[in-house]
This record gives structure tokens, sequence and C-alpha cells, in this order.
């Protein structure tokens, strides 16, 4: 069995014992992983990563970082944790080079640490300048720094590219991606941006309404929800429309098939080439978006 | 634990950069010296005479330090906690900070600690800055030679009294800026912390239930007149400081006030107990204290300045009998006894002067004196266990009363009604009072001043019954109540002044025949010791209208054997004797005086003129301006002379004094050779003295009122 880094078990939380706004939540995060935690606004994504980090008091032992409950383990494992909670925090009076200096303080990080970090994000040319002076896109950078500072081990970030351009999102993408890949470390991403997610996790949590409604792989995902659809790419798309039952025609060029097993999708596949058609993609119809979509839609 | 918040404490104050927090501690810290410094520059320049000074930088902190204290320091505190706390509000540090190494109680802490230390460098830059501006005022525009001595102890206690009395509002103003993330809320608490100061101020009252209010109680008095160095002030300070530190860690750490205080059974208790523990601790350290007598009577202390006497006398008030004749050996005297001492209001004397005429003593108290004598008469500081009887005794308890009769002219009911509210108003205020430093009133000094406000009531009520009738159930039913109270007059009661006047007047009716009952009335009474005090006082008051000293004599003679101590007898022949040299009508004193020319001259020499004298010396040069401004003003009078006598010069200082002199206008000016001698004689206390003789060379007034009194011009105004 993977070692979690994260592991919770039946956690309830609230700020009075009548109203509850987590219910009875179970993640596991395996090591290693880069883990996506998906939720709409409201549904206690942000909550959760608070009793996670121990910002909000837990007491019933229910969760576990690095094997430990957080009710011992911090603050100090905290040193093997980099954390972007909510809107990035940051003192808007100081530099970007001082924001980095408090942490490294309280991390006791030499000055190197800093430095590397500052690079790292392409906020070095910047660094004596006020963080009120900063964009919003050099502000999540800043803050992606100050939550690598000190190399962690395990990475909490919430919504980490909220704010950043096109480009922005997938230097950040790539960069955590690479992080991961590169050094082992854990990541623990929450976001409502779906199509961000889906493209980079290796596991994912589904949380609506206090309650976590699905978790596991990304292919545990797809096999329990997966959808029995195709989507195939031909040349005078409505021309073929005749042949095949259950079929949709999305545009010039596209036709959605229902499917119920693979051989329907072969014999799909067959009817069309013997009718002369040129068919030049056969893919699945599935992403994150759908799959959100209809988990919180049976809630 | 230690090293966590240190690690803290330097991140926070990495995060305070910026703010300008230490320039805005530097900027309040600097208004109140620059403000004397700019007065000093653009305001007028009048030579006065020169003040009577502990030290120069001691004088200008003592005179600073409490607006400092009770507005600036307070302020800088609201504004730094609530800055300090807003840059972890605004932009989620608190979150960033919670989610490092770092324990939450260290956060909260480093955040106290910053605020403490910018508080301490605000405090030493007032102190640093007053000193240097003090220093640069007498460089710029000293008229007098300074004392620029400093008390390092003294400076020491000042410094860390204001300091430590600041603690418990840094504490109480980062648990509210905590907790009130707005920028508002905080503020308005605390400027409603400053306000309840200023409402304490004026109305001379202490609220030892406001946080914000430690440092009004600490600079209420001067640091010199303190029992201990650390006393009520300070111990208020850290009760507050561990009280909010420890609530506004758990409602910070816990993240709600239900979270923190009453979220389930568990956390109810520890709240319970927490209350209970901070309660009984409130209720011990504001409970007021009454200081307990010692084994022994002591009276210490030091003087300082030019012409200190060789001995102190200690008087005591019944028969004014030496008790103690206490030397004074470099300027410092000490003295116990283990005797008995009855209570009541002794004078501490030397041959010249008094140190303290109204010494409430009794067996067990003890008294420290501190007195710095020069120019401007003396300036004392005095640590007691009575300081709540000399606190209690300048309060004008019952004051509303006096304007009663006009309030409710012709509404009887009313003014009985009122009058009994004010009683019991008073009475509680009374019973309530303490000092800054908590003492409470003893019992017994309680009961005397309960008696003298019932004294007063009784005279007020009788007053207005005279002259409004109607509601009289109402009248005797105050009048029944107010007399039990003097059932039985305390042995303090006996001695006031007040009180026999009244018991006296109790004898008599309206009308011509008034004085007649009085004196059957007394003279009615069992011998014993009410009687004693009755008849001497009627006696001694009643020889002051008599016009010669036979009829005085006569008036003792007849009564002397009506007293049972034969003592009261002899008091009033002291007093008698004491008359005999400066009794109204008597030749003045046949003493030589030196004019500026140094010729002699006799009052004698005066005749056909009245003469005003002030008799002075050199400790108490500074208050002279008052008679040379009435000797100006009267300068179109040609029957009268002001005469200013120096009574302690020698030829070499009265020759040395003629050169500097500022001639005043109608103004003469004497030198007395052996003047101590005649101050001495003529039972003189104080200096200066004036004394009024008439056109004949007759004793006109030999205690007449110091000129800047009205009763000073009254008198003139009769003569001239």
């Amino acid at each position: 069995m993977a070692e979690n880094i994260i592991q919770i078990e039946n956690l309830s939380f609230g700020f009075s014992p009548k109203k509850q706004i987590l219910k009875n939540i179970s993640l596991a995060v395996p090591k290693g992983s880069i883990y996506g935690f998906i939720g709409a606004n409201g549904a206690g994504k942000s909550t959760t990563m608070r009793v996670i980090l121990g910002v909000y008091p837990e007491v019933n032992h229910t969760v576990k970082v690095f094997g430990e409950p957080i009710e011992t383990a911090y603050p100090e494992t905290f040193r093997k944790m980099g954390t972007l909670i909510d809107y990035p925090a940051f003192y808007d009076h100081l530099s970007g080079i001082d924001n980095l200096r408090t942490l490294a303080i309280l991390r006791e990080l030499p000055r190197e640490n800093i430095d590397e970090a500052l690079k790292l994000v392409g906020m070095w040319d910047a660094r004596f300048i006020k963080m009120k002076k900063y964009s919003l896109g050099m502000k999540q950078r800043l803050a992606i720094a100050m939550a690598l500072l000190g190399k962690p081990q395990l990475l909490i970030l919430d919504e980490p590219v909220n704010g950043l351009d096109p480009n922005g999102m997938v230097e950040i993408r790539q960069l955590l991606v690479e992080l991961n890949q590169k050094t082992g470390t854990t990541l623990f991403i929450s976001s409502h941006l779906l199509q961000e997610l889906e493209k980079m996790v290796t596991h994912l949590a589904i949380i609506a309404d206090g309650e976590v409604k699905f978790q596991g792989s990304k292919e545990e995902l797809s096999d329990r929800y997966g959808f029995d659809k195709v989507e195939i790419k031909l040349k005078n798309a409505p021309d073929f429309l005749k042949y095949i039952d259950h079929a949709r025609l999305i545009d010039e060029n596209t036709l959605e098939v229902d499917t119920g097993d693979i051989e329907i999708i072969a014999r799909t596949n067959r009817t069309l080439i013997e009718n002369g058609a040129e068919v030049y993609r056969i893919s699945a119809v599935e992403s994150f978006e759908k799959w959100f979509m209809e988990i919180t839609k049976k809630n | 634990m230690l090293k966590n918040l240190q690690l803290a404490t330097r991140t926070e104050w990495i995060k305070i950069k910026g703010l300008g927090l230490i320039y805005a501690g530097a900027g309040l810290a600097l208004v109140m010296p620059l403000l004397k410094f700019t007065g000093k520059i653009f305001g007028p320049r009048i030579p006065g005479p020169p003040e009577t000074s502990i030290s120069l930088f001691e004088d200008a902190l003592t005179s600073d330090t409490g607006p400092f204290a009770k507005f600036f320091i307070i302020l800088f505190i609201v504004v730094a906690t609530n800055r300090i706390c807003q840059i972890d509000h605004k932009n989620g540090g608190w979150l960033l900070m919670e989610t490092q190494p770092v324990k939450k109680l260290s956060i909260y802490l480093a955040k106290y600690l910053n605020i403490v230390f910018l508080s301490f460098l605000t405090i030493a830059f007032f102190f640093l800055f007053t000193i240097l501006f003090t220093a640069l005022n007498q460089w710029l525009f000293g008229q007098t030679e300074a004392k620029w001595a400093l008390s390092f102890s003294w400076l020491l206690q000042d410094f860390l009294k204001l300091f430590v009395s600041s603690l418990g509002i840094s504490g109480f103003m980062l648990f509210v800026s905590v907790v009130f993330q707005g920028y508002i809320w905080p503020f308005i608490i605390g400027i409603l912390g400053l306000v309840l100061n200023l409402v304490s101020y004026i109305r001379k009252e202490f609220y030892p239930y406001s946080p914000m209010h430690t440092e009004q109680l600490a600079f209420s008095q001067d640091t010199r007149s303190l029992n201990t160095f650390f006393g009520f002030s300070e111990a208020l300070s850290i009760f507050w400081t561990i009280s909010f530190l420890l609530i506004g860690y758990l409602w910070y750490s816990r993240k709600s006030f239900k979270r923190a205080f009453i979220f389930d059974t568990k956390v109810r208790i520890r709240t319970l107990l927490m209350l209970l523990v901070l309660g009984s601790a409130y209720y011990f350290i504001q409970k007021p204290k009454q200081v307990a007598p010692l084994a022994a009577t002591s009276l210490s202390g030091k003087l300082e300045g030019p012409d200190l006497p060789k001995e102190l006398y200690l008087i005591e008030p019944e028969f004014n009998q030496k008790v103690a004749t206490i030397p004074l050996v470099n300027g410092e005297f000490t003295w116990s006894s283990s005797e008995e001492l009855p209570l009541g209001f002794y004078k501490l004397i030397s041959d010249d002067r008094s140190i303290n005429t109204g010494l409430f003593l009794g067996k067990g108290d003890f008294y420290n004196f501190e007195v710095f004598r020069g120019p401007s008469g003396d300036i004392s500081f005095l640590k007691t266990n009575r300081k709540a009887e000399i606190g209690l005794q300048g309060m004008p308890f019952g004051f509303e009363i006096s304007y009663f009769p006009q309030l409710f002219q012709d509404k009887p009911g009313e003014y009985y009604k009122e009058m009994n509210k004010a009683w019991e108003r008073s009475l509680e205020k009374m019973k309530s009072f303490r000092t800054a430093e908590n003492y409470t009133v003893a019992d017994d000094f309680l009961l005397f001043k309960q008696q003298d406000m019932a004294v007063n009531f009784l005279k007020a009520a009788q007053g207005f019954y005279r002259n409004n009738s109607g509601e009289e159930k109402a009248y005797k039913a105050l009048v029944t109540r107010l007399e039990k109270e003097l059932e039985k007059p305390s042995e303090l009661t006996l001695a006031n002044p007040n009180y026999l006047a009244f018991k006296l007047s109790s004898f008599s009716q309206e009308g011509a025949r008034a004085d007649s009952a009085t004196w059957a009335g007394v003279s009615a009474l069992e011998k014993g010791r009410i009687k004693d005090k009755l008849l001497s006082y009627q006696i001694a008051t009643s020889m002051e209208k008599l016009p010669d000293f036979q009829a005085r004599q006569q008036l003792i003679n007849r009564y002397s054997d009506a007293f049972s101590d034969p003592r009261y007898t002899e008091k009033l022949e002291q007093v008698l004797s004491e008359q005999q040299v400066t009794l109204k009508g008597l030749p003045f004193p046949d003493i030589t005086i030196m004019d500026v020319d140094n010729d002699s001259k006799t009052i004698k020499d005066f005749k056909g003129k009245y003469v005003v004298i002030e008799l002075w010396s050199k400790g108490a040069d500074g208050s002279r301006q008052a008679f040379r401004d009435a000797a100006a003003r009267y300068y179109w009078y040609r029957n009268v002379v002001f005469a200013s006598v120096n009574v302690d010069f020698d030829e070499e200082g009265w020759k040395s004094y003629l050169k500097d002199r500022k001639e005043g206008q109608n103004l003469q000016e004497y030198w007395l050779p052996a003047g101590a001698a005649f101050v001495k004689e003529a039972r003189i206390r104080k200096l200066p003295h004036y004394i009024v003789v008439d056109d004949k060379g007759l004793i006109h007034d030999f205690n007449a009122s110091a000129p800047d009194r009205p009763e000073f011009h009254t008198l003139l105004g009769s003569i001239l």
C-alpha cells in the first residue's frame, strides 16, 4: 500500500456543533502524487484545507500529515510543507524579498534559498519592488515562491494559477509538474478551474456541499463515471448520418455516437469506411468538466 | 518555545518595516518638549523670580510625564497596535504565519513583544527629547542658575513606572485589534479609553476597571511620593496584560468566540475556571487597602536647600505642646516612638518654618518627608500610611447643599428629599474613596469626616428651616437622622472647631442673648472632657472679641475652675501670652530696621500713616511679587506706606541684595538685623508674613491676609 502524505478519516467540522460545514470527509493523498481537490465555490474546499493545515482547530484526531496527527505534527511539520491558501497572502508594504525573508527567518533558511525561489518563479528582477506595485500575476508568482521556500515535500496550493494569463498558467503548471517529477514533491491542489487540473493531476477528489463525492486516481474516476460516447471526426459528416444508429451531428465534420460496448465502436468505424467516409479520428467523449457536473448534479 | 518566540519576534519586526511606527513614536514623544521650546522662542520673555527646583531635568520631566503618560503614549499604542494587526488582517497574513513552523502562541506573543518594544522606544525618546530640549532651553533662555544634577534612581523609577503601566494597555489593544478586524473599531475603543481618562481627570475619580486607565493611576501623583517602587497601577497593568493575552490568544487561536469559550462542555468548564481565577485576582488587586499601623510611630525624611534648621519639633494639637524635638543631621532626620500618641492633626515645624501643619498622626503611623527648599517656597513629597486620609481631607463632600436653599426656595418638601439624597450620595462617595495607590481611609478618620459632614448638613437644614416653614415632619426626620451620627462624637470630632462651634450654637436661641445662653449652656455641662473642649473653644473665640489684655485674662480666670483638666487653662494662658505681643491696639514692637541707604528707622517714624509690613526671608523671595503689585496699586493713597522687611540677611547679604534689587513702585525696602529672633518671639510660623500698623503706631492686624487675597484689599479698603 502506497504511503499517504495526507490522511483524513471521517472528518466533520463546524463552528458550532449543530451546523457542520464538513461532513464525514475521508481523503488519502499518496506520496508523490499530484492530487486535485475539486469543488464549486462554497463546497468546503478551503475549510478542508484550513483544517488540514491546522488553521481551524480539529480535536478528534481525524487528520494526519506525514503519518502524524496534526495536533502534534504542527508547527514543526510545516518545515516540510509549502502552502498557498486563498488569495496570495503577503505584506504589500514590504518588497518581494522582504516577504520571503519573513518566512525564511521562521523556517531558519539561509539567504540562498530566497534567491533560488525568486529565480525559480522569475521574480529575481522585481525582488526589491514593494508588493503593492506588483501585478496580480507577479503576486501569484511570488506567492508560489513563498510556498516553494525550503524545498517542501508537500505543497498545498489553493487556486495556484488564479489570476495568471494563459502563458503564465502554462508556465506555472509546467513548473509544478516538473517539481513533482524531478523531486517527487507531493502536490495537493484545489481549484474550481477544472480544465487546469485535468491536465496535470494523477489523483483527485471531488467535494460538494461538505461531502466528498469521489476520490481516487484519474483512471478510477474514468472507469466509474466514464460515458459510453465517442466523437468521430470525418469529412462531410451529414452524408453519413443515415448509416449509423444513435448518432448526432455536431458540426460539418463531427458526429457523436452512443456506444454500448467497444464492439459498437469497431462496427461503426467499419460501416463508415465501407460507405466511403474519410475518418480522421475517433475519441472518447470525456472531461473533468462533465464528470464534475455529473457528480455534483447527483447531489 | 523560547527560540520559536524569538524567531517569530524577529519576523514581526521585519513585518513592521516601512510602517513608520518608530517615526510616529518619536513624533509623539517630541510634541511636549517641542511645544515648550517653541513657546520659549516665540513666547514673551518676562523675567520672573527664580523657581524652587529639584533638578532642571526632573522638574521638566515631572511636568511633562503626566500628559505624555495619560495621552500620547496611549495614543501611540492604539495606533501602533491597530496598524500592526491590520497588515495581517488585510492580506491573509495570519494564515501565512500560521502555516509556518511557528506556534500560534508565538505569533500572538511576538506581536505583543513588538508593540511593547515600540512603546519602550517611544518612552525612551520622550525622556531623551525632554532632557535635550530642557538643556537647550536653559542654555539659550535660562535666566537663573540651574540645578543640573539628576537622580538616577528617580529617573529609573519614573521610566519603569511609565513602561510597566503601559503593558496592560498594549495587551488590551492587541486583543481588541486582533478580534475586531476592521481599523475603525479598535480605534474607537482606544479613543473611548482616552475619553474615560479625561472624565476621570475632570471628576477626580479613578476607574480601575478600565484597562486603559493604568497610566492615569500611575501618574496621578509624583513618583517621589509613592509609598512603594511599584504599586497599584503596575499590579493592575500586569493583571490586564495576563488577562488579555490569555483571552486574546484563546479567541485568536480558536478563530471564534464560540470555539474559544463556549463550544462544548470541556471548553465551558475551562472558561468558567479562567473567569474564576481572573475574577478573583482582579477582586484582590483592586480591593482598596488600609495600611495597618506599625508597632512604632515614625517620622523621617530629608531637607535639601540653603539655611536648614538644626532641629524640628513635633507639636501635638490639643495643648500645642512639643511632643518631640527631632535633630536634623546633614539635612536628614528620623524619630520613632512606641509610646501612645493620641490621634490628631499634629504640626511638624522648625524655628522659622512649618514642614507640615496638618499631620494626621496616631500611634503606629509613619511619615517620610522629602523637602526641597528654594526661593519660591518648599517642594515637598510625602510617603505615609495616611495617604487616603490626606486625600479625603481635601475632597468637597456634600458641597452641592450650599446651593439647595436657592434651588428649592419655597419647596421645603423637595429640599429635605434632596438633602437626604445628597447625604446618602456623599456618604457613599466618602466610603468608596480611594487614592491612586488604592489606599482607603481608616475607620477612625472616616467617622470624623462623616461627623464633620453631618454638622454641615445639620447647619444647612436648620438654616433652611428657619427661613422656610412647612414639611416639619421631613425636617425632623432629617435632623434626627443627622443627629444620630453625632450621638457619639469621636476624639477627632471633639477637636474639630466646626463641631465645637455647632455644638455651642445649639445652646443658644436666635437673638441678642445668644451669647449668654451659650455661656449658660456650656457652664451647665457636667465637668469632664467634653465640657473642657467646648469651654476652651468658647473662651478662645470670645477672647478675640475682647478689646484688651486684662479683659481676656479675666475671662480665663473666671472659668479656670470649670475645667477638669488644668492644662486647658494653661493652653488659654499661652494663647493670651502670644496675643500679648500681637494684640490689636497694642503698640507695635520697638524694632530698628535699616533702609536702602543703611540708615536706621523704627516703625514709630511712620506715625501719621498706616504701615503695611511684609516680613520676608531669602527662602520666600519668590512670592513677593504680589506685595510689589499691591504697593503699586495703592500708589495714590498718601496715608499708607508699604514696607518690605527682610529678616534673614546679614549686613553683607543686605548690601549685596541692594545692588541687584528691583525697585518697586511705592515700595520701601528694609532689613531687620537679627530678624530671626523677632520672628520667633512674635511666633510667626510662615514667611512672608503681613502686618498692618495704624497711623498711631498701634497694631491694627498682626496676621493680615496675603496681598493676593481679596481679604487683604477689604482690610485696606476699611482703613484708607
